[in-house]
């Protein structure tokens, strides 16, 4: 269990990463919405590993 | 397959034709955001938006923690993550509806107030019954229910919990970042 704990204590600092990230490219482009958007995307890929890791449709009943 | 994985698997597969539909409702309110606001936005607390996301993306983290410990039957680790999730979804709705509905923009103000108010309400309603979801599922926590090998309300609680958290994703940028403030 430690090592999935690990994994999700370590996607929720790259989303925190991510998100001052998204607030500082806000800042320098004047809120550009593609490379904002990208930051959303990244941001939604990674809470999908808490769905897969979750949802047994991608595990071996 | 027993008849508890059967009964898992159609409620599985229920939940997500339901978030299909909820993507075609979050993705309209985003379509509206766009359409109406274009490459403006409100001046908005930036702050508070950034501490609210923080709290939502932080939410999500403790519901994984409740889910894998459930899957492993550390129960005193399930139910005191669901009770962490949920004071953090209620400290969410405290900073949205408390404090950010409380600022300067008000529903009547134009395309600005009124897509404001209908992209946050409907979220904070979405947060809002996510938090009753995880009061039920933690009282039946705490009566016992659940195990390693029964544990799909926990699941299905899981999963509605990381769909809101994606919305919001998408959500807070489109209104504290996206565009030039006026």
């Amino acid at each position: 269990m430690s090592r999935e704990v690990l994994r999700g204590g370590l996607i929720l600092i790259f989303l925190a990463a991510l998100t001052w990230g998204e607030l500082q490219a806000s800042i320098a482009t004047d809120g550009s919405i593609p490379i904002l958007l990208l930051f959303s995307v990244f941001k939604a890929i990674l809470i999908a590993y808490f769905f897969m890791h979750i949802s047994r449709l991608w595990k071996a009943h | 397959m027993t008849a508890l994985a059967r009964s898992a698997e159609r409620g599985r597969a229920g939940i997500w034709v339901f978030f299909v539909s909820e993507v075609f409702l979050f993705g309209a309110l985003l379509s509206m955001r766009f359409g109406l606001w274009g490459n403006t936005r409100p001046d908005l607390d930036q702050q508070l938006g950034l501490l609210v996301t923080s709290i939502l993306l932080a939410s999500s983290f403790f519901m994984y923690l409740a889910e894998t410990a459930i899957d492993h039957d550390r129960r005193i680790i399930f139910l005191v993550s669901m009770f962490l999730t949920a004071i953090l979804g209620i400290a969410f709705l405290i900073g949205v509806i408390g404090f950010e509905w409380g600022g300067h923009l008000q529903p009547t103000d134009g395309v600005f107030g009124s897509v404001f108010y209908a992209m946050t309400g409907l979220h904070a309603l979405h947060v809002a019954s996510g938090v009753l979801f995880i009061a039920t599922i933690g009282f039946k926590g705490l009566r016992g229910n659940y195990s390693a090998n029964d544990h799909f309300g926990v699941e299905a609680c899981a999963i509605y919990w990381h769909f809101i958290d994606v919305v919001w994703v998408f959500f807070y940028p489109a209104i504290y970042l996206m565009g030039t403030a006026v």
